[in-house]
């Protein structure tokens, strides 16, 4: 019975604590948002956000992009030889990419790129009293750290997007028209015949939506790290471990919507 | 003399852990109040209690006249800014310079020129004994150093109630001389509100005016140097002598 | 301020953005000309598997998009948005045609060619799409009417043939044709024996003047005794084809009087063919009212059209011609040249041109003097011996030769060429780095039996830069194995593609015409 007992209790509690979580991580997003038109707007912060973010992510993106593209774009030429539909490769990687790998893979990487960092340097910040510094100095860590790194994830997850899936296009471009010889014209014809406008500016809105995941789930355990460096560390993997189940979670759930 | 902060039977605990159990707390305005105890005994909490950091789980807290718990959340910034702390270890942001981080709480709430800021911050590093140290980060800095730069930025915004959380902790008896006459200088000059936690006996009967005893989630005495020295309570002889022996358990 | 952040987030800022923006213009098929294009509305029966922006075609060119399809009371009407550079003729079929892997559908406007066009498309308007509603039951019925008209042309024929004097006519010239064929037979196998002597004797004369040649160096008798020999094998010859000739006078005459009578039954054949083709031409009988019926006429076309699609792959060879001239330093010399590339394919070609080689090669001429018996030296030396020889040497320094030249390209980057490089047999090997004509290596080596040069080739290697269009220059080096003979050269030209030549000769006609 204890067993039983004790089981219950654990799940019970768990449940109970991730719906905690949540909830916080909304109100915290939500006064994020609120704070975002407050002033002093602190557009240095943003740029040295923007360019932790954004630009110095940009070499790990364009190799992932550029490589999901080649191994996507060899997949779909393997397949499609079967059926002697070789040019159809690029419709389907431009879909892919555009659709689903271009905005996820993106966000994936940055998570765990730029948001563990986020989430380690709060952590550090939490743990050697810095929030409280800037609480006793009338400054809302909210206000000061997290807009910041929201905004920066908002501007910049889009940003990334465009270029994981540039790169994407031009791996599959590679693979298909030069290593395999696909007519290039059809090739670029079928690639862009079956994509519309709706389409990239969707991508655009899952990468948007992806960028406000990362900021909130990674500042959110940062500002709540306990117990020293052992802390900083566990919150480091909770928060990217959580990033990216949320991110193919939202994927799932706003390609539903938007399809 | 009216009372700058009043505690009122303030309750606090953290998980199971009890912390406080009931609080009886009057700041005096313009004194210098040195909260004593043995270590983890919740004083660190105290201060952060009195600056709204941390919310009791009951009891009352006013500063100024204003009660903290039921304020608004812009109305506690205000409150926030009468106030200057130094942390136990400073709490430098690490990612600033020596002079940004003293420059941090000007930039943040004075409408003042950078020409200005900049004068202001190399007057309060030389009131610390720190000029030359601006462009290190506090990475670079000794303990004794970082505690001094954290003096500099909670006096940056000439607050009315500065909070030190063990100021003397870690340094030489000489720094810790220097510090203790930062702290009285500053009290009389500005006519600061200051709150002071230290086990440092010596510093303690030096620059209080009034001192506090907490034991057990109570302030167990509270009374001027004078009472302290003399009174033959035993809680407060043991704290004094140093003893392991006596009714403050170690475990 | 740390402008260095700045101008990095500035970069990877406008970058991204404009990778969006491309992005974004490229498929959504944005359009940033001014000129939208024109509306065309077509009222239709039937818009399944079509919708908002689909592509419009006209014979095979996109020339707009589906802008909207509206039911107006109960019209079904598309409106198309068509390219203002393109005019349509107003006689075209709203047909919804599909394509590709996955089948999807576009529009296509074809025209009608039994109706003729009274103009363009014009905006504004409402056309008849005369659409077909392409369904089974259509296709059974099109199959079922070109099986009625087999059968008519069928039976055509055969009322054709079941005519008395067609019927006779064609039996006749069968039966000439076979007795011609007869009579030729019994010509040659008559004459077989004739025909076989001639060609013995012609047999003994050649080895007759075979021993002739071979006792060249005998003496005067022997020569005499020969040519007597061979006299007589001639007339041995001449009498045998005189007796054939004598032998056959009958047979040929036969011969002839039996072409001639051919030649007769042949005309009137021919006239018996003419009846007919007239009673065609005038749409008399079945098959004249099929053959000068329209549709059979397109019929055909599209027959002869499909023959004409196997010949056109010719109309895609492409020439191109190219005059240059180089310099060559040291020489103080110069070469000029016309080419003419004929591609076949992309990446075949043959080359035919004629330089004139510039080339240092220095000709031996040996000339040998010979004693020959006269009455003044008889005896002194033997007739036949060589008395001295004039040994000349001279610089072939300008002289016309020739190119011919098969040339293939791989994979557009390197391409070889053998045949004749000015009149010599050689190779060469291009390397064309930005997989074009504009910018070209070439190695070539020729003339291997070039006399005064160490290594027994002519080699040449070149740089080309096609600048412009028409203009390239060009640099190299001359004859790079020998040492004595290297030059330098420099040179430059004009180079005529296919479609340049298309409108100068347009263009020459055109200024004739102008003169006239």
């Amino acid at each position: 019975m204890g067993i039983i007992k004790g089981a219950l209790e654990l799940t019970g509690r768990k449940t109970l604590k991730m719906f905690a979580d949540a909830g916080s991580v909304a109100v915290m997003l939500m006064d994020a948002v609120r704070m975002i038109p407050k002033r002093p707007f602190r557009l240095k912060l943003l740029l040295k956000q923007i360019e932790f973010i954004g630009a110095n992510s940009v070499p790990i993106v364009i190799l992932t992009g550029i490589f999901t593209g080649m191994v996507f774009g060899l997949q779909c030429y393997v397949g499609f030889r079967n059926f002697g539909a070789e040019s159809m490769a690029g419709t389907i990687v431009a879909l892919a990419m555009i659709r689903e790998l271009g905005p996820v893979l993106s966000s994936i990487m940055v998570a765990a790129r730029a948001g563990s960092a986020m989430t380690a340097e709060l952590g550090t910040m939490k743990v050697t009293e810095q929030i409280d510094a800037l609480y006793s100095m009338a400054v809302d860590p909210v206000h000061y750290l997290m807009v910041p790194r929201l905004t920066a994830s908002m501007i910049a997850m889009p940003l990334m997007n465009g270029i994981c899936i540039l790169f994407g296009l031009l791996g599959g471009y590679f693979v298909n028209v030069i290593v395999m010889g696909t007519n290039a014209s059809m090739y670029y014809d079928n690639s862009v015949l079956y994509v519309n406008g709706a389409d990239i500016f969707n991508s655009m809105f899952k990468a948007l939506v992806f960028g406000i995941i990362i900021a909130s789930i990674c500042c959110y355990n940062g500002f709540n790290t306990k117990m020293g460096a052992e802390g900083v560390g566990k919150a480091t993997t909770t928060a990217v471990v959580q990033s990216c189940v949320l991110i193919l979670m939202f994927d799932y759930i706003m390609t539903s919507f938007l399809v | 003399m009216p009372n700058m902060i009043e505690m009122t039977d303030v309750h606090k605990s953290f998980g199971r852990q009890k912390v406080h159990s009931g609080i009886n707390l009057n700041v005096v305005k313009g004194a210098i109040t040195v909260i004593i105890g043995p270590s983890g005994t919740g004083k660190s909490v105290l201060l952060k209690e009195m600056m709204g950091l941390v919310l009791p789980d009951s009891g009352k807290i006013t500063v100024d006249g204003v009660d903290i718990e039921t304020a608004t959340k812009s109305r506690l910034l205000e409150l926030r800014k009468k106030f200057g702390m130094l942390f136990q270890n400073a709490a430098l942001f690490d990612s600033m310079t020596v002079s940004e981080n003293v420059a941090f709480p000007l930039k943040e709430h004075t409408a003042m020129t950078e020409r200005e800021i900049k004068s202001a911050v190399a007057d309060r590093l030389r009131m610390v004994g720190l000029s030359g140290a601006d462009d290190k980060y506090p990475s670079e800095l000794s303990g004794g150093m970082k505690k001094r730069v954290g003096l500099a930025r909670a006096l940056a915004l000439e607050p009315e109630i500065m909070l030190y959380d063990e100021p003397t902790t870690g340094l030489d008896p000489i720094m810790t001389d220097v510090v203790d006459d930062l702290i009285f200088d500053t009290q009389k000059k500005l006519d600061i509100t200051s709150v002071v936690i230290s086990h440092d006996i010596r510093s303690v009967l030096k620059i209080a005016d009034y001192i506090g005893m907490i034991y057990n989630g109570k302030i167990v005495r509270y009374g001027t140097p004078e009472d302290f020295r003399t009174t033959d309570d035993p809680y407060v002889r043991q704290f004094f002598s140093g003893s392991k022996d006596g009714p403050i358990k170690v475990y | 301020m740390n402008s260095g952040l700045e101008v990095k987030v500035g970069i990877f800022v406008v970058a991204a953005t404009v990778i969006i923006a491309v992005m974004g213009a490229v498929f959504g098929k944005m359009d940033f000309s001014r000129d939208k294009g024109y509306e065309i509305r077509f009222e239709i029966l039937d818009a399944s598997g079509i919708n908002k922006d689909v592509q419009v075609f006209y014979r095979g060119v996109p020339i707009g998009t589906m802008k909207d399809i509206t039911l107006e009371g109960e019209d079904l009407i598309a409106t198309l948005i068509l390219d203002k550079s393109f005019q349509i003729p107003d006689n075209v079929v709203f047909t919804v045609r599909q394509r590709g892997f996955v089948g999807e559908k576009y529009v296509e406007l074809v025209r009608d060619p039994q109706i003729p066009a009274a103009g363009f498309l014009q905006s504004g308007q409402v056309y008849d799409g005369r659409q077909n509603v392409v369904s089974m039951d259509a296709v059974m019925a099109k199959i079922d009417k070109a099986a009625e008209q087999i059968a008519i042309l069928v039976g055509a024929l055969n009322d054709v043939f079941a005519r008395d004097d067609s019927k006779a006519a064609l039996n006749e010239s069968i039966q000439s044709l076979r007795s011609i064929t007869s009579n030729i037979e019994t010509l040659i196998a008559a004459n077989d024996e004739k025909f076989d002597e001639i060609i013995e004797n012609a047999r003994s004369l050649t080895a007759s003047m075979d021993r002739i040649v071979a006792k060249n160096e005998r003496s005067v008798d022997t020569s005499i005794k020969n040519i007597k020999e061979l006299t007589a094998s001639l007339k041995n010859f001449s009498a045998s084809i005189d007796k054939l000739m004598e032998n056959n006078t009958n047979n040929i005459d036969g011969s002839l009087a039996n072409i001639k009578e051919i030649t007769d039954k042949l005309n009137v054949a021919m006239d018996d063919i003419k009846s007919i083709t007239k009673d065609l031409n005038e749409g008399k009988g079945t098959l004249g009212m099929l053959i000068n019926d329209n549709e059979t006429k397109e019929e055909v076309k599209s027959v002869v059209s499909n023959v004409k699609n196997m010949v056109s792959r010719v109309s895609e060879w492409n020439l191109d011609v190219t005059f240059g001239a180089d310099y060559l330093f040291d020489a103080n010399d110069a070469r000029g040249y016309v080419n003419l590339r004929l591609h076949t394919t992309p990446s075949t070609f043959y080359l035919l041109g004629v330089s004139n080689t510039p080339r240092v090669d220095t000709k031996r001429t040996t000339t040998r003097y010979t004693l020959v018996t006269s009455p003044g030296n008889a005896g002194i030396l033997p007739d036949g011996t060589v008395a001295f020889e004039s040994v000349k040497d001279e610089n072939k320094s300008s002289k016309l030769a020739f190119n011919l030249q098969y040339g293939h390209i791989f994979e557009k980057i390197i391409g070889m060429r053998v045949g004749i490089f000015e009149s010599t047999l050689g190779g060469a090997v291009d390397l064309y780095p930005l997989r074009n004509d504009n910018l070209s290596l070439s190695f070539e080596i020729y003339d291997f039996n070039s006399f005064n040069s160490g290594f027994e080739a002519y080699t040449r290697a070149y740089i080309r830069w096609h600048f412009f269009r028409n203009f390239f220059i060009q640099a190299g080096v001359e004859d790079i194995l020998n040492n004595t003979n290297r030059v330098f050269a420099l040179g430059g030209g004009v180079r005529f593609v296919d479609n340049d030549l298309k409108f100068l000769a347009g263009s020459a006609g055109s200024a004739a015409s102008a003169v006239q």
